[in-house]
């Protein structure tokens, strides 16, 4: 008998009724994904407010990339939803699949976060901006490795034990991506790309 | 059913009582760092002023309070909700490995030759970690960042897992607005906790990238101020937020004393509520004012959790209005309440010397974040000592162990106010002995001493207390649904749960 399972061994009162403890897991997370994304946006403005030049002279960051990135990861969270809402309906076919290309859709995005870290032509010891820009990458890539990971114990959960797919680790993988989006849009490098006056 | 080992268990109470004693530990190791620094300063040689700072401040900050009020949580929080484990019990067990590992590294840092010595941190020019950038890339101060960054994520572990456990695990019939005061505050500054915290160890992962890859977000002027900007995101809730804990600890303890329901409940959480959010806001003071950081920790954007918290312990008085029963509790919640308001009085006095109110918020700011919440503490763990070891701590040691972290804090904050009036602006590098700071600093040092004494003595009220069993419902007049487990509790916790109509399932006249 495991120690979990001893606990609940006896006669302690079977599990009580609630949301999935694994989707509340799921919001807190990506709460606190949320909050530190925020904090490397309030500093980035507060650098802006207090540099003569901004961005550095030097720089010549792309935002194309930057809206790409925020493309990529908008398109991912209609292929998590594709899931969830395959998942609610019981159809365990097309969540799998969903997944699998929400995951495929995490990997293009960590593929163009690793190519745009590298043609940026600045990194974490260049100046502020570029220790903002690289740490707000590196935040969301770790993230989105988190993501895939959550993604593939769904999947794993969903395909291995052929559990219904309405399983709530489907549903909390995707709520996790959706914040995971919202961290990204928030962050300084994705806004830097929508709002630079350029 | 055999014992399971320290590490592979899954049992909240086990695991709770673990994160209590290694807590208290760290305390005595960080209060023994604060002592020597003033005992120093009392002798005017300031040698490992920085060194001993550093090790207090890391220790308080990541290992210390909110890990001690977890503890208490992670034991006491499934009784309260009818459950009989947490929603993911191994994640607290290996949440518990990591903190113990992340202190262990912290400790050895300062094994190693140079010791990590950041300076201040609060009051530095870059707060911490920020100030941590400043360091050598030594092993010393390798091991430091990443303990406090084990020790980070551990406390994100530890309060995603209580806040699932009373969103999820709640018994049939316990709504969320019929949940104990104290789970409550755990799911309120839980959440407060769980986001806050990941800002801190994004902080602590810039430092590593400038040690270890040649950044530089630490080392201009304009990436200081912006990190001044971004920590306190963090920093100002996690240094407010466990005194939410003690509002839902104490509305707890008074609703035990007078055994009936709470006319003002709506207010009572409304209000705890508010104090979680509010101490978000405080932020707003230095983020909109670029030299507001360096300037007191209090500022006037602290009025509205002290209103938030003063509006609790009104509801606390209302109720009191239909007589009470005395619990151990009771006087140790009083105390702790004057800790707050000593804490409050420096705090007013800081507000008004913007010349020298350096010194005083500093104190003010460490009576806020440490000696007040390790008071309502010491409430909590005599509160719920039957469900801890299973006996109630005996009234006289009760009272005295609370009177001394009590007068522990009072002589704290008095050499703090002392040395702001006799023109002392900084801190312990900048005290003249020849102007009798001295003496202050040793004040200073017999206020820790107390406070530490105070623990001790609950300490010894813990193993009188194993002696002197009690029944489930110890203090006769308990409503929630703790007081049905038996104490200790079993280890499934309840055999039956009783049936769940309001907030106080075990108030007289309540369905049982």
């Amino acid at each position: 008998m495991t120690a979990v399972a001893s606990l609940e061994s006896g006669q302690a009162p079977a599990r009580p009724a609630g949301p999935s403890a694994v989707v509340v897991a799921a919001y807190v997370a990506g709460g606190g994904l949320i909050m530190a994304s925020v904090a490397l946006l309030a500093g980035f403005y507060n650098l802006r407010h207090g540099s003569a030049v901004f961005p550095p002279k030097e720089v010549d960051f792309d935002e194309y990339l930057s809206v790409m990135l925020s493309a990529t990861l908008l398109l991912s969270g209609g292929l998590a939803a594709w899931a969830a809402q395959a998942a609610t309906a019981g159809n365990r076919r097309q969540a799998i699949g969903a997944l699998v290309l929400t995951g495929v859709m995490g990997l293009a995005f960590l593929n163009l976060a690793w190519y745009t870290g590298s043609h940026v032509g600045f990194g974490p010891s260049s100046h502020p901006f570029g220790a903002v820009v690289i740490s707000s990458l590196a935040l969301t890539a770790a993230a989105v490795i988190a993501g895939i990971a959550f993604l593939a114990v769904a999947l794993l959960r969903t395909q291995l034990r052929a559990e219904k797919a309405s399983d709530a680790t489907i549903s909390a993988a995707a709520r996790f991506w959706f914040l995971i989006i919202v961290a990204w849009m928030v962050s300084p490098v994705a806004l830097y790309g929508l709002m630079s006056p350029r | 059913m055999a014992r399971e080992s320290l590490l592979s268990t899954a049992d909240h109470k086990r695991l709770g009582r673990m994160q209590i004693v290694l807590s208290l530990a760290l305390l005595a190791v960080a209060g023994s760092a604060g002592i020597f620094i003033r005992l120093q300063a009392a002798g005017g040689s300031i040698d490992h002023f920085d060194a001993m700072t550093s090790l207090h401040d890391a220790l308080v900050g990541v290992f210390v309070v909110i890990p001690l009020w977890l503890g208490i949580a992670t034991a006491i929080v499934p009784l309260q909700l009818g459950t009989s484990r947490l929603a993911f019990p191994k994640a607290s067990s290996f949440a518990l490995a990591l903190y113990t590992g992340g202190a262990a590294l912290v400790v050895a840092a300062y094994t190693k030759t140079p010791a990590p010595s950041s300076g201040r941190t609060v009051f530095d020019g870059v707060p911490l970690p920020g100030s941590l950038a400043k360091l050598a890339d030594t092993k010393g101060a390798d091991l430091l960042v990443l303990g406090m960054i084990l020790g980070a994520v551990a406390t994100v572990l530890m309060t995603v897992n209580l806040v699932a456990t009373i969103s999820a695990r709640r018994a049939h019939g316990l709504t969320i607005g019929r949940l104990p005061y104290f789970s409550w505050s755990v799911l309120a500054a839980g959440i407060g906790i769980a986001i806050a915290t990941p800002v801190f160890i994004g902080g602590l992962a810039l430092v590593w990238i400038d040690q270890h890859f040649g950044g530089s977000f630490f080392t201009s002027s304009a990436a200081n101020a912006l990190w001044t900007h971004a920590v306190w995101l963090g920093g100002r809730p996690e240094a407010l937020l466990p005194a939410a804990f003690l509002l839902g600890t104490g509305s707890d303890i008074i609703s035990t004393a007078t055994g009936k329901p709470n006319q003002l409940d709506v207010v009572t959480r409304g209000a705890i509520g508010a104090f979680v959010t509010f101490s978000f806001l405080t932020w707003t003071a230095s983020a909109s004012d670029a030299g507001a950081f360096l300037a007191p920790f209090v500022n006037p954007a602290l009025a509205l959790p002290a209103l938030a918290a003063g509006v609790v312990v009104l509801s606390w008085l209302a109720q009191l209005r239909g007589g009470l029963k005395p619990v151990p509790a009771l006087v140790p919640l009083v105390l702790a309440l004057g800790v707050g308001v000593l804490g409050l009085v420096d705090g007013l006095i800081a507000l008004t010397n913007d010349d020298r109110g350096a010194i005083w918020s500093q104190h003010s700011l460490t009576l806020f974040a440490v000696f007040l919440p390790l008071a309502g503490a010491v409430a909590a763990l005599i509160h719920w000592a039957p469900k801890l070891v299973g006996g109630s701590v005996p009234l006289p040691l009760a009272g005295l162990s609370s009177l001394a972290v009590f007068v522990g804090s009072a002589l704290y904050i008095l050499s703090g106010a002392l040395l702001g009036a006799d023109g002392s602006a900084d801190y312990a590098p900048a005290w003249s002995t020849a102007d009798g700071h001295g003496g202050l600093a040793t004040l200073g040092a017999l206020g820790i001493i107390a406070a530490a004494g105070g623990v001790v003595i609950l300490a010894v009220g813990f193993v009188a207390a194993r002696a002197k069993t009690v029944g489930a419902n110890a203090y006769g007049n308990g409503t929630t649904l703790e007081w049905a487990a038996a104490s200790p509790p079993v280890p499934h916790n309840f055999d039956s749960v009783p049936d769940v109509t309001s907030a106080t399932p075990l108030a007289a006249g309540a369905a049982s």
